[in-house]
């Protein structure tokens, strides 16, 4: 048996090389080949929108956004003052009842909270400062194609310390630093896809909204989750082959 | 206003990475490194006088259990070796009794009883039992804690080296089955000793004293001054008195020691505020003479002010959210289109201190606790709870660190009548805003059901009728 106390695992750098070759491998076909990969996802996107009947124009390049994006006729809406007003009352009275309130979870205050600001904020910016914010569905697109990219590097780095340096089998490290990366595309298509279609029934002021929630919250949740059941897989894998050897 | 908000921006990325890149030394460094044992090869062998302190108020439902314990620990049972000294501070439930029923039975065991309304607070209550204690090493147990008879001996191991002046052992939930709060307290907890106490001991940083199942040489903890009744965690103010004055904290990971941990949201809100809100008093009391200590080395001082801001992160990753609204309605700043810049805002953004979650992940795989590994993606929920605990805490910390150090009366107790309070009117209002003084107890309340799960049985109930389920 084993004492956890003061278990270590010896580093596997065979496999912590491997990782580092994948990410290598990724950043150069991201640096390469990314543009030919937005293309690629704008193309992917553009179907998406045909068939959720999202009427639009694809542009392959701009000079000003030096990438694919989409072009969209939406008139601008502008917030009346009374619906901001509501909501600053809403939003104080809401944050007095929670902060009185001990039985409601305080994840759920945090959540509320998060939401409540982004949402007055919003709202009080295109009632005060202008309908139209600076940030269009163009630099939306274009952040997130960036973002996407970005993402599938950054999740070959996490993976490579937390997971291909740890004891146990290579093949499953592979296997769901695949799936994550699998994953991560097609959420990034599905997001930007969705983002768009936002824009276009439902109005500015939930495409903004929409499109700060489903950025970097979901990008968290689902890294970790792939993260945990990687892991989850490989010690039952790793305690396998302890068994083997220990007989 | 865009400049400042792009200021603010770096300034948060800057530090966020200073933490993953610590949590990310502290992973490898546990998981892949020979661990410092702290001469767990002598315990049993080396054995010096012990005192164990007992801090108690109102514990009826879990005092027999670590009564019970410290009679059965495998340590001398000679008075001039070993002591038990239970302080009951101010206990209106049986506790009382309780305590008198295990000193008249055992020689070794004495009690303390003190007198006043609420009692006078942890500190207080240990400043008192370090009086009456007349052994070399101070252990101290909070009384809803179940030590293995083997807990002591690997506690005292690590003072045969004379630089070591305070000892820490691990903390293990014995209930985490009981609800989904004590799930994410037991994996917390797994990631916080397993993996970051351990590598910093490991590496000859600032392990720290958690308050229970530790202690310190006696003639130490005098030299220090005792436990500053002022802190509301005094075992983080002592942790950096001792560093500061040259000792060492050594972590035991092998003295496992088994707690019940807190089950519902609200009661996990007022434990982590209390640790919030201390955490940051000292972070306030001792930032500067932690990075001007001639006695610490440059890592030591960087680690010591990583660890007084870790309750101050939440707020840092709140700030980067309220961030990110302005700037997506104002539009990005120019700089973040550079590939690298990109690459840390979307890093911060998206993953936070991934690190931290890594370390948890790291520290159930060493424990073998496969299922647990699959809770990771729910501790999401606690970071969100910390965001608004820590946010709160770090305010409610800058007014009570405007109060004088020493400790203050509450406005309206017992004694001091309404409106003549000897403080001034706006002591008063901070009081009654700040979670009242340090002096008195400000428990986590326990179900009292640990013992059942340490001895794997089911808690009996009574119904109402009277029938046992």
């Amino acid at each position: 048996m084993f004492a956890r106390y003061s278990r270590n695992l010896k580093f596997q750098k065979t496999h912590f090389f491997t990782g580092l070759a994948i990410a290598l491998a990724l950043t150069a076909v991201v640096t390469f080949q990314g543009f030919n990969f937005w293309i690629w996802q704008a193309k992917m996107v553009s179907g998406l929108l045909f068939f959720a009947g999202v009427p639009h124009n694809l542009i392959i390049w701009t000079p000003l956004t030096r990438g694919p994006t989409f072009e969209m006729l939406v008139t601008p809406q502008s917030v009346p003052l009374i619906a901001v007003i509501g909501s600053l009352l809403f939003f104080f009275s809401f944050i007095l009842v929670l902060k009185r309130s001990s039985r409601i979870p305080s994840p759920v205050k945090a959540i509320a909270l998060v939401v409540s600001l982004t949402t007055i904020f919003t709202l009080s910016w295109q009632t005060v400062i202008s309908p139209v914010p600076l940030y269009t569905l163009h630099w939306v697109t274009i952040d997130w194609s960036c973002s996407g990219v970005i993402g599938l590097c950054l999740i070959t780095l996490i993976y490579m310390p937390f997971l291909f340096a740890l004891r146990g089998p290579l093949w499953v490290k592979v296997f769901w630093l695949l799936v994550t990366i699998g994953f991560s595309v097609i959420w990034n298509l599905l997001r930007i896809s969705l983002v768009t279609a936002t824009l276009y029934y439902f109005g500015l002021s939930v495409f903004l909204l929409f499109h700060y929630f489903a950025g970097a919250f979901i990008d968290f949740i689902y890294i970790i989750t792939f993260y945990s059941l990687a892991l989850y897989h490989l010690s039952k894998s790793e305690t396998r082959e302890v068994m083997k050897i220990d007989g | 206003m865009g400049l400042l908000a792009n200021m603010v921006l770096i300034v948060l990325i800057a530090i966020i990475s200073l933490y993953i890149a610590r949590h990310l030394r502290f992973f490898g460094n546990r998981m892949f490194k020979e661990q410092r044992s702290c001469q767990q090869d002598l315990a049993g062998a080396f054995r010096p006088s012990v005192s164990v302190l007992i801090p108690m108020h109102n514990e009826e439902k879990v005092a027999t259990g670590l009564l019970e314990r410290l009679v059965e620990m495998d340590y001398p049972k000679d008075d001039s070796l070993y002591e038990v000294i239970a302080i009951d501070d101010g206990s209106t439930d049986e506790t009382k009794s309780m305590v008198d029923e295990y000193a008249s039975k055992f020689s070794f065991i004495k009690a303390i009883h003190r007198v006043g309304n609420g009692g006078n607070g942890k500190p207080e209550a240990l400043n008192v039992g370090l009086k009456m204690a007349s052994n070399d090493i101070i252990l101290i147990f909070d009384a809803d804690y179940l030590p293995p008879r083997d807990c002591l001996e690997r506690l005292v191991a690590p003072f045969v080296d004379v630089e070591v002046g305070g000892v820490m052992g691990r903390v293990v939930p014995v209930n985490s089955g009981e609800s989904f709060v004590s799930r994410m307290m037991d994996i917390e907890r797994a990631g916080g000793y397993q993996i970051s106490q351990q590598a910093r001991y490991n590496l000859n940083l600032i392990p720290q004293f958690g308050g229970t199942v530790g202690g310190f040489r006696r003639s130490v903890l005098k030299a220090v001054g005792g436990f500053d009744a002022s802190m509301l965690t005094e075992d983080t103010d002592l942790t950096y008195k001792l560093y500061l004055n040259g000792w060492k904290i050594a972590y035991v990971n092998a003295a496992e020691c088994y707690e019940e941990a807190v089950w519902s949201w609200e009661t996990r809100e007022k434990q982590l505020t209390r640790w919030a809100v201390g955490h940051d008093q000292c972070l306030f009391k001792y930032f500067f003479s932690t990075l001007r200590s001639p006695v610490l080395s440059f890592w030591q001082k960087i680690d010591g002010v990583l660890l007084l801001g870790i309750y101050v992160t939440p707020i840092l990753m709140l700030l980067g959210w309220l961030m990110g609204i302005f700037t997506y309605l104002t539009g990005a700043p120019w700089w973040s289109y550079l590939f690298p810049a990109m690459f840390f805002i979307f890093a911060y953004n998206t993953i936070g201190n991934f690190a931290v979650f890594g370390e948890v992940g790291g520290s159930l795989f060493l424990d073998r606790r496969r299922r647990s590994i699959l809770l990771l993606p729910l501790m999401f929920l606690d970071l969100l709870g910390n965001v608004w605990v820590c946010s709160k805490a770090f305010f409610k910390a800058i007014l009570l660190s405007k109060r004088r150090s020493k400790p203050v009366m509450a406005p309206f107790s017992k004694g001091v009548e309404k409106g003549e309070s000897e403080e001034p009117l706006y002591e008063n209002m901070l009081s009654g805003f700040v979670m009242n003084n340090c002096s008195q107890w400000d428990k986590t309340e326990r179900s009292g059901n640990g013992l059942h799960y340490y001895n794997h049985k089911k808690t009996q109930t009574t119904n109402n009728e009277g029938r046992t389920e």
